[in-house]
């Protein structure tokens, strides 16, 4: 046996060294990893790619070089599984299986040599993935400061706990599936089902429920190492390698046995003769019976070999032949049992996603509205369609040869065309079908959640006049690659390089939608307000023109078909010039100058009518603008706000705004002002500046859109100027970026900032990335000011230089039938010249920050007190409407008891378009995103199911008070003024209403997030109370603490110490207040006890790692039940380093315990201290489960260690 | 002459010189192309068959240009090819009506009447509902004539039909190209020598990509008449019999037996016998003289 295996491991080594492929598979593998880490390095100017990374972890840092070899790895299946397919497969498709497996060569032991062979080559070709990740690395031209030294067994360490498992594992399936079917192409398939485990891993991401299972189910390891190393902060992701522990290791060694498995299977499967090949004998004997019978009237029709038949070759004949071609092909790729498994894997996985209706939030079902059904349905299965086309282009092309069927064919009297046309249809018929079965899984889907609003129209346009028009446009390319090349793997190889190419240069700055083939041909997103909007113009024009350059590649297919047994490519030149026609030459430059023409219209469009701006020139523009402007404007004293009267006129059937804005401001300062820096927020041609005292145009930048002017008498301090501005703008043509949505048909939402001018330096429009600026050679950039800044402290947050308090009043126009809807109180409505005004006016200061919105709305009306409450909102998206306003009518009550009045007589939320996904919190005014409440599906009587549009309704509400009564200086920690304590007083009336339990439902999201989030952290993690507007810290962690605190301190005493902080700053001048004041007036009016867990929770970054070690449960005489606990406590700060130092831990944490029905039976306060724990509780019957603090409110950097099932 | 093919050459990318200025002119009726394995027999069969192009020099059938017009010469085409096989799961009955349609017979009840009639002619009636991709050698070659004989052709292209049939199968086969009319233009390619002297009015010799000899049967015979000799040896008996005049050597009941090619080689003890056609297929591939 010994001598088999390693006389077939050498032959499988020697005859692998003849073949070109594992080198070309080694110098693909090798330049990939080598341009990803280039990419990401910053070798490529313009090019800001990640793969995932955060900013400031290094591209050579353990952590790094395991995820690239883990992602390139899910490539690598593609090599992997022809390489082991073929160790058994060779000899029978070479038909050399009847000469080898007649040698008395010992079975196991052959096929034991294959498969080490095939391995030892895999391993091979994967060697390069560490050489050109270290070559990238020490080149000159990467930015140095995003790397580390390199470390040996960093790059090492992949190899065995990623690569070689992974070639081990997909070789086996590979080797397995060849033993049994002796067939390539299952092998194929095989490799391809193998990538469901990691797509199905990926589905289930959205609940973290599932992380175990998730990180278990995928072959490739990928998820577990993720899941391993979630909450890794960046030091340890560039100190730590990732070796195979937790569930890492059982990931690795769990599939490591299922792919033994697979190879005993395979060992077990060879043994076996192969079959004779069918029933031959049987089948000859049936003939010779029936020759003697037949002979005699064989003998009889002899004397008339060739009768007379009809023939038949005029056009209409061709015509119906091509039909009749057409459905056969199509009709044989259909009938494939690979092609009906793909699909059935395909529709498998689209019911495994849409079983939950993904982009759930907070773990809370929507409503399968189609466009949602159909993005998911169609987003799931586009793996599988775009699979199966690679498959079967190949496979349509080939079939004839494959089956060797292709000289009699080939010399058939049917043209060129009907043979190459009949497999390109035949493609289109097969892709349709596909698109067909996404539409009725969709719908069955949709009915299946008992959700009979099914919108056919909506499914065809999207389906069919959508997407299918761009598969056709990328099957003509496959077509091209495979025809050209002629050699069904090489053109398989070439296809996923083209598309891998195509990404590449699309995130390398080659960006306009005339040169990247298939471009521009999707991005519609479907909105119940607005339909389709404003997306399928862009779309129909790109169409045409792929289009004809699709009938352009498919001329190049016919000119180059090959056609009989000679395919010199000297020759099919000849025989291309030859097919090279005069009417076909006609045609083609028809089509090319139709194809120029077309492109000059876009061109037009894109690049004339509208702005094109390459990343990389936007990039530019934005370091001009700091360097010519931040040194003189920054800070410079400048005129305020301290008025707006707006006449705005929306257009929005032609997509059009006109407005005239009064502008008054007030010289606040000390000095005399001159100056004045205008940003405008569109092209100069579209606007008009004029103030009420002359002027000198000092700058007029046209690039930056930006205007500087000289008042001739400078603005005496005290002084007021007022300024007209006027706009008339709107959208023209397409273009090459994303679609403007922001004035709609149906649903125009904007703010100030998006069409009014803003005044003086903005530092939001320097370079924000580290990265960039470095490449650069800029400084990296704050995010924020430091908290101790004082003249940041001058402005607020929200509004920057531009203003403090302002007065409001606007009238608003729209086409008649629908409503505008701007802050303020409706003064008056007209209809004039079929246009509806509206005239709105504050009675109270606001920050300036207003919106505009048009739509034609149905209004759902209630009150609280005497506060009018108001939902504007699409016909059909009633089913939350309820919730909304008991949201707001129980926020009000809460927030105006405990944190002071609202400020406001009315409260109106109002629907817009999904384009965006947020609600927004303006004066008395609250846009509300149609894909975030409006639509969720919340089960009242699903424990899991989390009320998030009264959740989100009671978040922008408590805005009313955190933000537009409240606001932050422009320093650090702003925003825990406005979200974090927007976050708590949701969290209060959500408790209020869904009682302390249900809570730890959110918490537990909230905390995994921050947990995730902070291992992305780009510079360094902040406390809270410095955090610099980030989500993560401002929400996630946010509510977890301010929940925690309010634990500790008690709901009364808090809400008084924060009411303190409220009334002290409300509507305050500047200098606005900060985090700073606030954490001190807390622990100005809470307990002296308390400061020390403020700080923990506000002020420093502090995590747990408690554990439950060991315990155990015994039954008492009584009937009552005693639990041992052994518990490991640990408490840690982060230092500035990003370090974790233990810090004493004294504090009460909450135990609960279960009884087999999951009622809690008792809930207890134990002191955890640092170090050993031991602890008995005592429960009156059989407990099931023990929870160290199960509401989640102490974020500990494991939980699952924080629970015992008994 | 129907087919004329005037000094045709080919050379592969791998430097093989399949054909060299080959000139024929054949007439209709059953024409053999003989020649050992590898003579470029094929390569010459399938650029008559308009699968692939010669390098240089012309083809025409009836006059006409077939590199000029493929898809003319392909409406009156029926090829045979020396190797194929058939999509799999697919019967000879479908398969059949299939090709019909490609080769023009659109007419539906034309075409299946067709298709019984060559099933029946090439006994196949029986086994129309089996996939063809099962049927033993000498079915398959039978399946393979009958879709060649579809639509009427002028021209018959068979390459190597019989290689590896039974003896009552290349029978059968044999019976079947006889009963072709005579207008018909039929290349059978074969390195069988029988096939040709059972079958056709005229043949070529063709080796290294060269015609060596056309003639007829007949003729080819006459001209080595008188000029071949045998002569048996004990087996184990060294022969010193000039090896340029060696024709072929077989054994026959234990002993050697070889056949010469002389005017007169009695003095070696020979015997005169009459020539076959197999003598002057091997004379002409050995290049012996007299």
């Amino acid at each position: 046996m010994m001598s088999t295996l390693w006389s077939n491991l050498r032959f499988e080594l020697t005859s692998r060294k003849r073949f070109l492929s594992p080198y070309i598979y080694w110098l693909v593998l090798t330049l990939l990893v080598f341009l990803m880490v280039l990419a990401t390095g910053g070798a490529f100017k313009g090019a800001t790619v990640n793969f995932g990374l955060g900013q400031k972890v290094f591209i050579n840092s353990p952590y790094a070089i395991n995820l690239y070899s883990a992602l390139i790895s899910l490539f690598g299946i593609l090599i992997i599984s022809p390489i082991f397919g073929q160790a058994v497969c060779k000899d029978y498709e070479a038909k050399f299986d009847q000469i080898v497996l007649a040698t008395p060569a010992h079975r196991t032991g052959f096929y034991l040599g294959r498969f080490l062979g095939a391995t030892i080559v895999c391993i091979l070709i994967f060697s390069g993935l560490a050489l050109g990740q270290y070559l990238a690395a020490v080149l000159p031209f990467v930015q140095r400061s995003l790397f580390t030294v390199p470390r040996l067994s960093a790059y090492l360490m992949p190899y065995f706990s990623v690569l070689i498992p992974n070639i081990i594992i997909f070789g086996s399936v590979a080797f397995a599936v060849g033993s049994i079917t002796k067939k390539m192409s299952a092998v194929y398939i095989a490799g391809i089902l193998c990538f469901m485990g990691y797509l199905f891993g990926i589905g289930l991401s959205s609940d973290i429920e599932r992380k175990v299972l998730r990180a278990l189910i995928d072959p490739f390891g990928l998820n577990a190492m993720m899941s391993l190393t979630e909450y890794w902060s960046v030091t340890e992701m560039n100190s730590r390698l990732v070796t195979l522990k937790g569930i890492f290791l059982w990931n690795r060694v769990l599939w490591l046995t299922v792919s033994l498995g697979f190879l005993a299977l395979a060992l077990t499967f060879v043994q076996r003769a192969p079959k004779p090949s069918k029933n031959k004998k049987g089948e000859k004997a049936t003939d010779e019976a029936g020759d003697a019978v037949e002979k005699k009237k064989a003998h009889g029709a002899a004397s008339n070999l060739l009768p007379n038949v009809p023939l038949d070759f005029s056009g209409a004949a061709r015509l119906r032949l091509f039909v009749k071609q057409t459905l056969f092909e199509a009709k044989s790729s259909l009938k494939n049992i690979y092609f009906i498994c793909l699909t059935l894997a395909g529709v498998i996985y689209m019911f495994a996603l849409n079983g939950q209706v993904g982009g759930k939030i907070f773990g809370t079902e929507t409503y399968p509205t189609t466009y949602k059904v159909l993005e998911l349905s169609s987003g799931s299965f586009s793996i599988f369609l775009l699979i199966i086309m690679t498959f079967y282009t190949g496979e349509l092309l080939w079939r004839e040869r494959q089956s060797r069927t292709d000289q009699i064919l080939d010399a058939m009297p049917v043209p060129l065309w009907l043979n190459s046309m009949a497999k390109f249809a035949a493609m289109q018929i097969i892709i349709a079908s596909l698109l067909l079965i996404v539409g009725l899984c969709g719908m069955i889907i949709q009915l299946a959640h008992g959700y009979t609003r099914l919108e056919l129209g909506q499914v065809f346009t999207t389906l069919y006049s959508i997407q299918f028009v761009s598969f056709l446009i990328l099957s003509a390319m496959m077509f091209t690659i495979h025809t050209l090349v002629n050699n069904k793997y090489i053109g398989h190889g070439l296809f996923v390089l083209y598309t891998i190419v195509t990404i590449y240069l699309g995130n390398a700055g080659f960006d306009h939608v005339l040169y990247r083939y298939g471009s521009g041909l999707g991005g519609a997103r479907y909105s119940d307000m607005n339909g389709y909007g404003p997306f399928l113009l862009k779309i129909r024009n790109m169409q045409l023109y792929w289009l004809l350059g699709a009938t352009l590649l498919l001329t190049l297919v016919y000119l180059f078909w090959v056609r009989g047994t000679d395919n010199a490519w000297s020759r099919r030149f000849a025989e291309a010039r030859k097919r090279f026609t005069r009417p076909l030459q006609i045609f083609v430059v028809l089509v090319l100058l139709s194809f120029i023409a077309q492109g000059s219209y876009i061109y037009y469009n894109t690049n004339v009518v509208n702005e094109y701006k390459t990343e990389k020139q936007g990039e530019k523009d934005r370091l001009a603008y700091e360097q010519t402007y931040k040194v003189k404007y920054d800070q410079k004293p400048q005129l305020k706000i301290a008025k707006v009267k707006a006449a705005v006129d929306i257009f929005p059937s032609r997509l059009w705004l006109k407005s005239k804005v009064e502008f008054t401001f007030d010289n606040k300062n000390a000095n005399p002002v001159d100056e004045i820096l205008v940003n405008l927020p569109v092209k100069k041609k579209f606007v008009n500046l004029e103030f009420d005292r002359p002027t000198d145009i000092v700058v007029d930048d046209e690039k930056m859109d930006l205007q500087i002017l000289r008042f001739k008498t400078p603005v005496a301090p005290g002084e007021q100027v007022h300024l007209v501005y006027s706009l008339d703008y709107g959208y023209e043509g397409f273009r090459n970026d994303s679609t403007p949505t922001a004035i709609a048909a149906n649903g125009t939402f904007f703010n100030n900032q998006s069409y009014f001018p803003s005044f003086g330096y903005q530092d939001g429009a320097e370079l924000g990335s580290d990265k960039l600026r470095e490449q650069y050679g800029l400084k990296p950039k704050l995010r924020m000011p430091p908290i101790t800044d004082e003249a940041a402290k001058q402005v607020t947050y929200v509004t920057g230089l531009d203003a403090d308090w302002i007065d409001f009043e606007t009238t608003v126009s729209t086409d008649n039938g629908q409503v505008a809807i701007a802050p303020g109180y409706l003064q008056k409505d007209w209809v004039d010249d079929d246009r509806h005004y509206f005239q709105y006016a504050m009675d109270q200061k606001i920050l300036n920050f207003y919106s505009f919105m048009s739509a034609k709305y149905e209004v759902k009306r209630d009150s609280w007190n005497d506060v009018k409450i108001e939902v504007f909102y699409q016909k059909g998206h009633e089913y939350n409407l309820d919730t909304m306003i008991d949201a707001v009518k129980q926020g009000l009550a809460y927030y105006s008891e405990n944190f002071g009045p609202y400020q406001h007589r009315q409260f109106r939320i109002l629907e817009f378009p999904r384009y965006a996904t947020f609600a927004q919190s303006f004066p008395n005014t609250i846009p509300y995103s149609e894909a975030i409440g409006f639509i969720a599906k919340v089960d009242p009587k699903d424990e899991e199911d989390l009320d998030y549009p009264f959740y989100v309704t009671a978040h922008e509400l408590a805005h009313q008070w955190w933000a537009h009564q409240v606001i932050g200086a422009n320093v650090q920690g702003a925003t825990m003024l406005s979200e974090s304590l927007s976050q708590y007083s949701a969290l209060m009336v959500m408790e209020k209403k869904y009682g302390r339990a249900k809570m730890s439902r959110f918490l537990k999201h909230e905390m995994n997030e921050y947990l995730q989030s902070r291992s992305s952290e780009d510079k360094k993690e902040l406390p809270l109370y410095l955090n610099e507007n980030q989500q993560y810290l401002h929400y996630a962690k946010g509510s977890v603490v301010m929940f925690a605190l309010k634990e500790v301190v008690g709901e009364k005493a808090l809400n008084h110490a924060i009411r303190v902080f409220a009334d002290k700053v409300r509507y305050q001048n500047a200098p606005f207040t900060t985090a700073t004041e606030f954490v001190a007036t807390l622990k100005a009016n809470l307990d002296p006890k308390f400061h020390d867990v403020i700080d923990d929770l506000l002020t420093r970054i502090t995590l747990y790692d408690n554990r439950i070690q060991e315990h155990s449960t015994k039954a008492e005489a009584d009937g009552t039940y005693t639990i041992d606990l052994d518990i490991l406590g640990k408490k840690v700060y982060i230092d500035d380093k990003g370090d974790e130092n233990e810090a004493p831990l004294v504090r009460d944490f909450e135990f609960t315990v279960k009884d087999e029905e999951g009622k809690v039976m008792l809930t207890q306060n134990h002191p955890i201290k640092t170090g050993q724990n031991h602890l008995t509780i005592r429960v009156p019957k059989k407990p099931k489960v023990l929870w160290l603090d199960e509401l989640g409110i102490w974020i500990d950097k494991n939980r699952e260690d924080n629970k015992i099932i008994l | 002459m129907s087919l004329v093919i005037g000094d045709i050459s080919k050379t592969y990318p791998n430097g093989v010189h399949a054909l060299q200025n080959i000139q024929l002119e054949i007439p209709p009726g059953m024409f053999g192309l003989l020649g050992p394995n590898g003579a470029g027999k094929s390569s010459l069969m399938r650029t008559i068959a308009t699968l692939q192009d010669a390098d240089t020099g012309t083809i025409s059938f009836h006059g006409f240009d077939i590199q000029k017009d493929k898809t003319g010469l392909r409406r009156q085409l029926g090829y045979l090819p020396q190797e194929f096989d058939v999509y799999p799961k697919t019967s000879a009955e479908d398969l059949l009506d299939y090709l019909a349609e490609l080769k023009g017979v659109s007419d539906r009840k034309a075409r299946k009447e067709l298709v019984d009639h060559l099933l029946a002619v090439t006994n196949l009636t029986s086994m129309r509902k089996k996939a063809v991709a099962t049927y033993s050698g000498g079915m398959k070659q039978r399946f393979g004539i009958a879709q060649a004989l579809i639509g009427q052709p002028k021209l018959i292209i068979v390459d190597e039909p019989t290689a590896g049939l039974d003896p009552e199968e290349r029978v059968r086969f044999h019976n079947l190209l006889a009963d072709i009319k005579e207008d018909v233009t039929v290349i059978l390619s074969t390195h069988i020598v029988s096939d040709v002297s059972d079958l056709c009015q005229n043949f070529a010799i063709i080796n290294h990509g060269k015609v060596l000899v056309r003639t007829t049967p007949k003729e080819a015979i006459e001209r080595i008449r008188g000029k071949v000799w045998e002569k048996r040896i004990e087996r184990n008996l060294s022969n010193n019999l000039p090896a340029d005049q060696i024709i072929s050597m077989h054994l026959s009941m234990g002993d050697q037996v070889v056949r010469l090619f002389g005017e007169d080689l009695a003095f070696l003890g020979a015997e005169p016998v009459l020539p076959t056609l197999e003598d002057f297929y091997f004379i002409t591939i050995k290049g012996l003289t007299v």
